[in-house]
């Protein structure tokens, strides 16, 4: 949500950048995109798609990792334009943290602790898989590249329950970026387009 | 006449084919932060 959130205000930025310069809000084009639906289907289908989650929460962290993967390829295939940059180097971030501690995300129990307040029990616990999410519940002494991990939330005032990495902020701001860039001039656009 | 309307049929051709990159670029986009980006969701579990 926190990253669909940063694409609406990106396309609202840019759409409305557009009309302000009275330029067409105009596209790039991706290459390899299909990479990029082959890589979305096994995520979706282990952690998205209710009637498989259950069926492939064994493969999870298979799922994700070769699911990263191939958006790899996909961001690495499209670092001549500038917003896949740090489009990249955030899912670069998620990928190596993801990887060198089994396969999923780690969150700290005291974030967890934050997210989901009161007794554990039956909820949640250290060492295993939290809820049905893409995270694994690790202490931080037994983190590796903790500083990667999901430990950022969102303020209480916004009553919303999230916890995201520097991979997701690098994405989020990835994304906000590519769509406004799409509403600037010409010049601009081949600009990011040439890196 | 004719060519007027022949030129209305291209240019909304047009702006349709344009809709639809927009939207196939923005989907793309999309599939990929969702699946780039790992941020544990726990709605409202808890509360």
């Amino acid at each position: 949500m926190v990253l669909l959130a940063s694409i609406v205000l990106g396309l609202a930025a840019g759409l409305a950048r557009a009309w302000k310069g009275k330029r067409p809000y105009q596209t790039y084009d991706l290459k390899y995109s299909w990479l990029v639906l082959v890589g979305f289907a096994p995520q979706f289908l282990a952690f998205n798609f209710r009637p498989t989650e259950m069926l492939l929460s064994k493969w999870a962290s298979v799922a994700l990792i070769s699911s990263q993967l191939l958006l790899l390829a996909f961001a690495l295939v499209n670092l001549k334009k500038a917003p896949f940059w740090a489009l990249g180097l955030g899912l670069l971030s998620n990928f190596i943290v993801i990887f060198l501690n089994g396969g999923l995300m780690p969150i700290q129990p005291e974030v967890v602790q934050k997210l989901i307040p009161g007794p554990s029990i039956g909820l949640w616990a250290i060492g295993e898989r939290l809820l049905m999410t893409k995270d694994f519940v690790l202490p931080i002494a037994d983190t590796r590249l903790w500083f990667l991990d999901d430990r950022f939330i969102l303020p209480a005032w916004m009553n919303y329950h999230v916890a995201f990495s520097v991979g997701d902020v690098l994405i989020a701001i990835g994304a906000f970026w590519l769509l406004w860039s799409l509403g600037g001039p010409n010049k601009e656009k081949k600009e990011f387009s040439n890196g | 006449m004719k060519s007027l309307k022949n030129e209305l049929i291209i240019l909304s051709s047009k702006m349709t084919a344009q809709k639809v990159r927009l939207v196939v670029f923005v989907l793309t986009l999309a599939m990929f932060a969702l699946a780039a980006g790992a941020p544990a969701n726990t709605g409202g579990v808890g509360h």
